[in-house]
């Protein structure tokens, strides 16, 4: 009761805690609940893009038997759906709109049981699509679509001797579904919140449009309760074929061969004991003299290969030796001894063919017999094997069809792919292997059951790919960090508020114990305890906090619903594009008020500690009496700062320009000037000058120099926080295509669908696209490899722990000295050279400062786990920093390391390409003409960096704003301690005007004093905040940028100043002089 | 015949709005002349105070006029009232109201910063009064440091700073001990015969009373001469 007529006495002072009470918990609630429905809204978009999917089986460039699926299933009793996804272009004829990135599934009728919302009616087989994409397309049911695929191949694109003439597919279908997201429409894999366009054919259709009857690269399960179960049962149940490994009856015994060509090396390693290698390859010529053979086959043999056939060699070759047939002998007119040269192609890490040539020895030569009329030991190189005529063969390497002859033509009908000649095992592994293998065969003399079963003990389904990948787990986690990203943003934002309501809080509720020393003095003279009389009011702040935190419960719901409004539309940006939905967590109302009770407690209890140990004589005197203090210790300390922050700008060990260095330095310089601030209030207060209303002034400032601290304290932090969020704030349209810039003088970046699998800067890549020369002749095209990973940078909410991967020829990076880094290893050499080599068996990766540290919480040294397709784990370390690039979203890394990493991943996916700032829309409009049929999606890259600098630009609105309503409640403060001032002051203005001093001159003195509260508030903001911005070349220009605000904020800080002092002079000021 | 300082004449003087009037001054009247001793005397919340800030200028009057020697009774601005309050107005109060930022002389100097700057005469005349109340050696003082008596002198000398033709007190001893209130009325009165200001105490004491020439009751809001 007490408790409560106290609070209603002291209602004026106390409503001012009240509104702080409330502010800070309103924005408190209100910041976590962002996070909480980005949370729900992730939650509600997962559900529909994954359905009941639990855990996965990815296969990374690889394929697996549908067989494996139906067995597992029937043995585990888990509901499973095998998918085969491919990459394509689709548009719709009618209306010629196309869209160039699409996912064709190829699913069974199991694969919608997986489906958010299960349609229990049959749905007609045939072609369906996503409602998105018949939005996009506009089509409905019926209309006719024309779909392109990229051609899968248990082969790798990338792979020696791959034809590149079947690199598409396309078709022309009917729709007969239009899938809704509840149905499965919105299916992906990936946690990109962009949304796929999907199109779903029937498995058995897509695989026979692609030939790829009967492989898969996706298996689903739902909820499995017995993961370890499952997983015991994938290991028993895979078989050899389910990966494209053949084992077949020889006349020796068996021989094992992979449906991929090249058999990977982890299975010769285990096969190496009780089987021989063979490694067969076309050669592009051999000669000896002048006198040349094109185009033949040639295989390397294992020793036990050549023991096998005693008949033919009697002793293995060495290195440098070679059997030929005696058909190349007669041809190259050579016999034993001689020397021969082949030329053949090298593959390179960049997919180029490099022509390299070999000299052999002749040891022997042996006619068409035996071993050597082995029509098998030639690979089925598709493009070779499968053609009638030389003619028709189509390698995926440069044929030079004239070079061949009629005699050539007629050993291919006599004896097809019969090797010429044989070279060693390790010379043939010597020139041919890569890193898709270094075998095409192994022969042994056990029984095909007998290597089948040795090679099951051997080898493991994780060899190859087949491994559980918990992605609903992984989904949630990602979804769970985004979700915690969101909300230490928004909090962090709003941190600033939630300060200046404490600070607000603590200035009024010093000042209303202060009111309270009178009173307290009293109850202890009568015989009060200080426990008794500070638990008083200590209760009364509780009740105050309580009444607080239920309107800050309330306010919590307008800061949100303001909030979110602003985010699902004007600031979309900042969330990526999600929609936000949902209400307040409770949880989120219990942290957000639980947080505010305690900080305002510990406040308040502080300041009742610190009121108790003042002297109960000291409390029944008359307030503000007097105490001197030396100025010495705070210019210390002001030195100590400013001293810290020249040390911060010269030493701190970060990038030269890192803005951290810049932030860290400006703070020392607010603190130290706030330090000299304090010390010269306490210099003008112990300073005997000339006495004049100027001095008086000064005096009436130092003499609540506390307040007046706290209040510059925060409006300084207004300042430095709108001068210098606003100098990092990037123009649209501002960006540059200098080196050094964030598109790092590259003006055209480009996306494709289905992968570019020559180098196009080169002679083949361009006559594979059909490139005109000419047309390109200024460009050059940085290519970049890519996992499927998900995007890291601003543009997606989910917090991918891998984000994708981007392999590269770097040199020219180097060359260039492209791209700004903040930070990296490099003290001498160009950063980019520190991709080459491996870190304690560590692959070196870079990427942006803003993907990394901000998005995943990463920094220079990080380490980061990524597990491929070979069941293998890879640590990747970050080596570099590159600052505000348009390579935000991903980690760079030699290309070698990638596609050791992933070596079924085939192709480029991602171009820069550098124009020289010469005809750079011919030069797009060319490569968009000629890479139209991969999909190809150019863009200005200045526009994609604009894409991720709005993202940044929209949280400095967002601080910007946050900095205003800081403005605008230190402005409250102002005013409210100008009349409290005044009102605590009024027997001493009663006293000046009893003196002689008008009322004016009265209000010129109290509106001066807090004027210049102001003008120090932002003179000390102005400087930190352009200590901030020193790293930037358009410091000054922000300074200006921000004049406007910087002068509406003075003039809210006056005008509020000068109206509580229009308010509070009202009145008789006499009364404080009476005493009666 | 004296000078007048201040004539009122048929002054009234409420406080309240239109429904709760509350009377203060009825029908009050009196004339100060130059060297005039005068004390009102009366029971609390009799109007004493009132009447003090209506000859100063710091309260207005409902009916009735008052006349100030050296202002037009035309020009009653605050700026003109304030004006003449500085150079012929020098206030006491019970408190002793000094500024705890300011020193004991610049307390004294303080109504000359009103409109002009402290010149080195005025602090010469400042050190002077002290002197002339045994406190030459407190000048620098910080109020707090000054006993109650003490504070009240100096608050007594900021009122004689400018040699003001009219001193008015209201209880000037009123919050101190006998020997205090003692030392406090022997001041005024030294002080007051060196000058030759008006003196216009408001007390409860009677004996501070009975040293002026004059003595007013204010009883029932009426001021009469006992």
């Amino acid at each position: 009761m007490n408790a409560w007529r106290s609070l209603l006495f002291y209602w004026r002072s106390q409503s001012i805690v009240l509104v702080g009470i409330a502010i800070a918990c309103a924005v408190l609630i209100g910041s976590l609940a962002v996070g909480d429905s980005a949370q729900q809204s992730m939650d509600y978009m997962r559900a529909k893009r994954l359905g009941q999917i639990d855990q996965a089986i990815i296969m990374q460039g690889r394929f697996i038997h549908d067989g494996f699926a139906k067995r597992l299933s029937e043995k585990t009793q888990v509901e499973l759906t095998a998918v085969l996804t491919l990459r394509g272009l689709v548009s719709n004829p009618s209306k010629q709109i196309k869209h160039p990135r699409i996912l064709v599934h190829g699913v069974s009728d199991s694969f919608w049981s997986f489906a958010p919302k299960v349609n229990k009616e049959k749905s007609e087989d045939g072609l369906a699509i996503n409602s998105a994409l018949a939005k996009y397309l506009q089509v409905e049911q019926g209309d006719e679509l024309v779909l392109r695929l990229e051609q899968p191949s248990l082969l790798s694109r990338d792979a020696p001797l791959t034809p590149d003439d079947d690199a598409l597919v396309a078709t022309r279908l009917s729709i007969a579904n239009i899938v809704d997201d509840q149905s499965f429409g919105a299916f992906q894999l990936s946690s990109s919140l962009e949304g796929t366009m999907n199109v779903f054919l029937p498995l058995s259709q897509l695989q026979d449009l692609t030939e790829m009857k009967p492989w898969v690269n996706q298996i689903f399960t739902k909820e499995i309760n017995d993961i370890a179960a499952f997983e015991r049962a994938m290991s028993e149940e895979w078989r050899l074929q389910d990966v494209g490994i053949d084992i077949v009856k020889t006349t020796s015994g068996s021989e094992l061969r992979s449906q991929r060509i090249f058999i990977d090396r982890f299975i010769g390693d285990h096969v190496a004991e009780s089987a021989s290698g063979v490694l067969g390859y076309m050669v592009n010529r051999f000669e000896a003299g002048d006198r040349k053979t094109p185009y033949s086959i040639i295989a390397g043999l294992d020793k036990p290969l050549f023991a096998e056939d005693p008949l033919q060699q009697p002793s293995a070759l060495n290195d440098n030796e070679i059997i030929i047939n005696q058909w190349l002998a007669d041809d190259l007119q050579v016999k034993a001894q001689d020397e021969v040269n082949i030329s053949y192609y090298e593959l390179q890490q960049n997919n180029d063919l490099v022509e390299r040539q070999r000299t052999f020895i002749v040891r022997d030569i042996c006619s068409i017999r035996g071993l050597a009329a082995d029509r098998s030991l030639m690979p089925p190189f598709p493009g070779l094997a499968d053609k009638d005529d030389c003619r028709e063969w189509d390698p995926g390497s440069h044929v030079e069809l004239d070079d061949i002859r009629d005699k050539d033509e007629a050993y291919w009908d006599a004896y097809r792919g019969t090797p010429k000649a044989f070279v060693s095992y390790v010379a043939a592994q010597d020139m041919w292997a890569n890193r898709f293998g270094n075998a095409t065969a192994f022969r042994s003399s056990l029984s095909p059951e007998q290597l089948s079963n040795e090679l099951r003990q051997k080898l493991h389904a994780e060899d190859f790919g087949i491994v559980l990948t918990p992605i609903k787990e992984l989904s949630e986690k990602a979804s769970a960090g985004g979700a915690r990203y969101i909300t230490s943003v928004f909090v962090s934002l709003n941190m600033f508020l939630v300060i200046a309501a404490f600070i607000l809080i603590t200035l009024f509720y010093s000042m209303f114990i202060e009111q309270r020393r009178r009173e307290s003095g009293v109850l202890f003279s009568l015989g009060f305890t200080w426990p008794h009389i500070t638990l008083r009011l200590f209760k009364e702040q509780c009740v105050l906090l309580i009444i607080g935190l239920l309107f800050g419960c309330l306010g919590a719901y307008v800061f949100f619903t303001l909030f979110s409004n602003q985010l699902s539309s004007t600031w979309s940006d900042a969330i990526a594009g999600a929609q936000l939905s949902g209400s307040i967590a409770p949880l989120s109302f219990i942290i957000g008020s639980v947080a505010t009770a305690a900080i305002v407690l510990g406040v308040c209890w502080y300041l009742l500690r610190r009121f108790r140990q003042v002297a109960s004589a000291d409390l029944l005197r008359l307030s503000s009496e007097k105490i001197v203090k030396s100025p010495m210790r705070l210019i210390v300390v002001a030195g100590i700062c400013f001293i810290m922050a020249i040390a911060a700008l010269l030493w701190l060990p970060l990038a030269p320009n890192d803005p951290i260095r810049f932030f860290v330095a400006a703070l020392l310089i607010l603190l130290s000037g706030l330090c000299v601030l304090a010390a010269l209030f306490r210099h003008l207060d112990s300073e005997h000058g000339p006495l004049n209303q100027k001095r008086l002034i000064a005096l009436n400032m130092s003499r609540q120099g506390r307040r007046h601290l706290l209040l510059i304290a925060m409006l300084a932090g207004c300042v430095f926080l709108i001068v210098a969020s606003s100098a990092f704030k990037m123009e649209p349209g501002s960006i540059s295509y200098q080196r050094t810039d964030g598109t790092g003088g590259f003006h055209l970046f480009g996306e494709v669908s289905l992968a570019v699998e020559k180098n196009i800067n080169t002679k083949p890549g361009q006559d594979l696209y059909a490139l005109d020369v000419e047309s390109l002749h200024s460009a050059h095209v940085v290519h970049m490899r890519s996992n499927n990973d998900d995007e890291a940078s601003c543009l997606n909410l989910n917090q991918s722990e891998t984000p994708r991967l981007w392999g590269l020829d770097w040199s020219y990076l180097n060359q260039q000295q492209a791209f700004p880094f903040m930070q990296s290893y490099a003290c001498t050499q160009s950063p980019w050279e520190l991709l080459k080599e491996k870190r304690e068996g560590r692959i070196p990766v870079i990427g942006d400062v803003n993907s990394l540290l901000w998005n995943l919480g990463k920094g220079l040294g990080s380490v980061l786990t990524y597990a491929t397709a070979s069941g293998e784990t890879y640590e990747l370390e970050i080596v570099g920093l590159l600052q505000d690039t348009m390579l935000q979203g991903g980690l760079l890394m030699d290309e070698q390391y990638f596609t050791e990493m992933f070596p079924h991943v085939h192709g480029y996916r991602f171009l820069m390409v550098d124009t020289n700032g010469q005809q750079t829309d011919a030069v797009a409009q060319h490569l968009s003409n000629g890479l139209q049929q991969l999909g190809l999606v150019l863009e200005d890259s200045a526009q994609r960096l604009d894409r991720y600098n709005a993202v940044r630009n929209t949280y400095i609105v967002i601080f910007q704003i946050i900095g205003a309503l800081g403005v605008a409640l230190a402005s409250v403060g102002l005013a409210a301690i100008v009349l409290r001032q005044i009102l605590e002051r009024r027997q001493e203005f009663a006293l000046l005007r009893a003196l002689g001093y008008s009322s004016t001159s009265l209000k010129r003195m109290i509106f001066l004093e807090h004027a210049w509260i102001v003008v120090l508030s932002l003179g000390i903001g102005i400087v930190a905040a352009l200590v901030a911005i020193l790293p930037l070349h358009n410091g000054v220009d922000s300074v200006l940028g921000a004049l406007i605000p910087l002068v509406l904020i003075a003039i809210v800080a006056l005008f509020s100043a000068w109206c509580a002092c229009q308010v509070a002079m009202r009145g008789s000021l006499l009364e404080g002089l009476r005493s009666e | 015949m004296s000078e007048s300082v201040v004539q009122l004449d048929g002054v009234c003087k409420h406080y309240g709005d239109g429904t709760t009037k509350r009377d203060v001054l009825k029908d009050v009247s009196l004339n100060v002349e130059v060297g005039d001793r005068l004390a009102v005397i009366g029971p609390s919340g009799s109007g004493k105070s009132t009447l003090l800030n209506v000859i100063a200028g710091l309260d207005s009057v409902d009916i009735g006029t008052v006349t100030r020697f050296g202002l037009e009774n035309a020009d009653h601005s605050d700026e003109k009232l304030a004006r003449w309050r500085n150079a012929h107005v020098g206030f006491i109060f019970q408190d002793h109201h000094l500024l705890p930022q300011c020193t004991v002389i610049e307390n004294i100097l303080m109504p000359i910063c009103a409109f002009a700057s402290v010149e080195e005469k005025d602090k010469q005349r400042a050190q002077g009064l002290l002197e002339q109340v045994g406190m030459s050696d407190r000048a620098g003082s910080w109020p707090h440091q000054l006993s109650g008596g003490e504070r009240q002198r100096v608050a007594v000398l900021r009122a004689l700073i400018l040699q003001p033709q009219l001193i008015l007190a209201d209880e000037p001893t009123g919050a101190l001990d006998e020997e205090n209130s003692e030392q406090i009325a022997d001041m005024l009165d030294s002080l007051q015969q060196d000058t030759g200001a008006a003196l216009l105490i408001v007390t409860h004491q009677r004996a501070l009373a009975d040293r002026m020439q004059r003595i007013f009751e204010l009883a029932q809001h009426q001021l009469r001469e006992l």
